[in-house]
């Protein structure tokens, strides 16, 4: 084999090894948000009951949040949502956020009954 | 919304039909984001919206259908197609010899194709179909591999269901990571190989090399 091509495939091991080398510093810096649990960003594509899932929170809640009725088996987008109620997805999703934190700050005690149904003033079930 | 969230989109509101054929055609060879569409199934399965087993069965339907596509379009006009580009940039002993490779690992590269390192697996079918790897051989790994990869994805995002995005990114790095590897190992082996032979060279002596003569007796 001619050297230039020996010193071209070295080339190409060592770029190859770099580039595993960068992928997995990669991995290791994503792993973080697996490890610690930490809350995963609210995009349009989700529902309500993916949201409250993702967050540990009952559905309703949010539901609360949006003045909304729970729906079971509800498929509605956070993007159809946020067109329904004439507001932006970013606006959706920091009132999920506010909603979230609160039930985490002052969570219903045991015996106090969650609300399962919200008035809705507007604009109704989605 | 990006790419990605919008096949997530179509996910949520079209359902397993939407999984099936992104997966079909991700597995045909376009670049689709199915391993990230398995892991949101995986969650939502989690979440009681599916079964896991349809889902499985369904998933692996049309990823070996997509596959099959690859495979059935290199036996059935890929070979004169490889035939005809090698004779025109001279590359016939290489096909020759991918050829016999393909005979000799076939079955393990379709398999780890499937889920170890998917990037190459389109191209696997087609050089399957190319090298005439026996259908059911390349029926029986295919499953192996898709099951494994479509179980696999579905069971980790149930574990992680609350971590999507996280766990995709996080997995795509790692396929990025294994298919550098693999990259890297190749080319390593191609390294190493030189070796023996430059060594074997140094010992045997030359063809035109006058050969040691026993000296006589004074």
């Amino acid at each position: 084999m001619r050297s230039w091509s020996r010193w071209l495939l070295l080339l190409g091991f060592v770029a190859a090894l770099g580039v595993t080398f960068i992928f997995v510093m990669r991995a290791v810096e994503h792993a973080r948000p697996l490890r610690q649990r930490t809350d995963p960003a609210i995009r349009g594509w989700m529902t309500i009951p993916f949201v409250a899932h993702s967050y540990h929170v009952p559905p309703s809640v949010l539901y609360q949040a949006l003045g909304l009725q729970p729906v079971r088996g509800d498929q509605h987008m956070l993007t159809t949502i946020a067109q329904l109620q004439g507001r932006t997805v970013s606006a959706e999703a920091t009132i999920l956020r506010q909603a979230v934190t609160q039930f985490r700050v002052s969570p219903p005690k045991p015996n106090q009954r969650r609300p399962t149904s919200t008035p809705t003033p507007s604009p109704g079930t989605p | 919304m990006t790419l990605s969230e919008q096949f997530l989109a179509a996910l949520v509101q079209y359902g397993l039909p939407a999984l099936f054929v992104i997966v079909l055609v991700s597995s045909a060879g376009a670049p689709l984001p199915s391993s990230l569409l398995l892991v949101a199934t995986g969650s939502l399965v989690q979440q009681g919206q599916f079964s896991f087993w349809p889902v499985v069965g369904l998933g692996v339907a049309g990823s070996m259908l997509g596959d099959h596509l690859g495979y059935g379009l290199g036996r059935l006009g890929g070979r004169k197609l490889a035939d005809r580009v090698a004779r025109l940039v001279g590359g016939q002993r290489g096909l020759l010899a991918a050829e016999s490779a393909m005979r000799r690992w076939g079955g393990p590269s379709i398999f780890l194709s499937r889920w170890l390192v998917t990037a190459v697996g389109p191209a696997i079918n087609l050089t399957s179909g190319i090298a005439l790897v026996s259908w059911w051989s390349f029926f029986l790994y295919d499953l192996a591999g898709e099951t494994v990869w479509v179980a696999g994805y579905l069971g980790i995002g149930r574990y992680f269901s609350d971590q999507v995005e996280a766990l995709t990114t996080l997995l795509g790095d790692l396929r990025w990571a294994l298919l550098a590897l693999a990259i890297a190992a190749l080319l390593g082996w191609l390294l190493w190989r030189q070796r023996p032979q430059r060594d074997r060279s140094a010992s045997v002596p030359q063809a035109n090399a006058p050969l040691p003569m026993a000296q006589p007796e004074e």
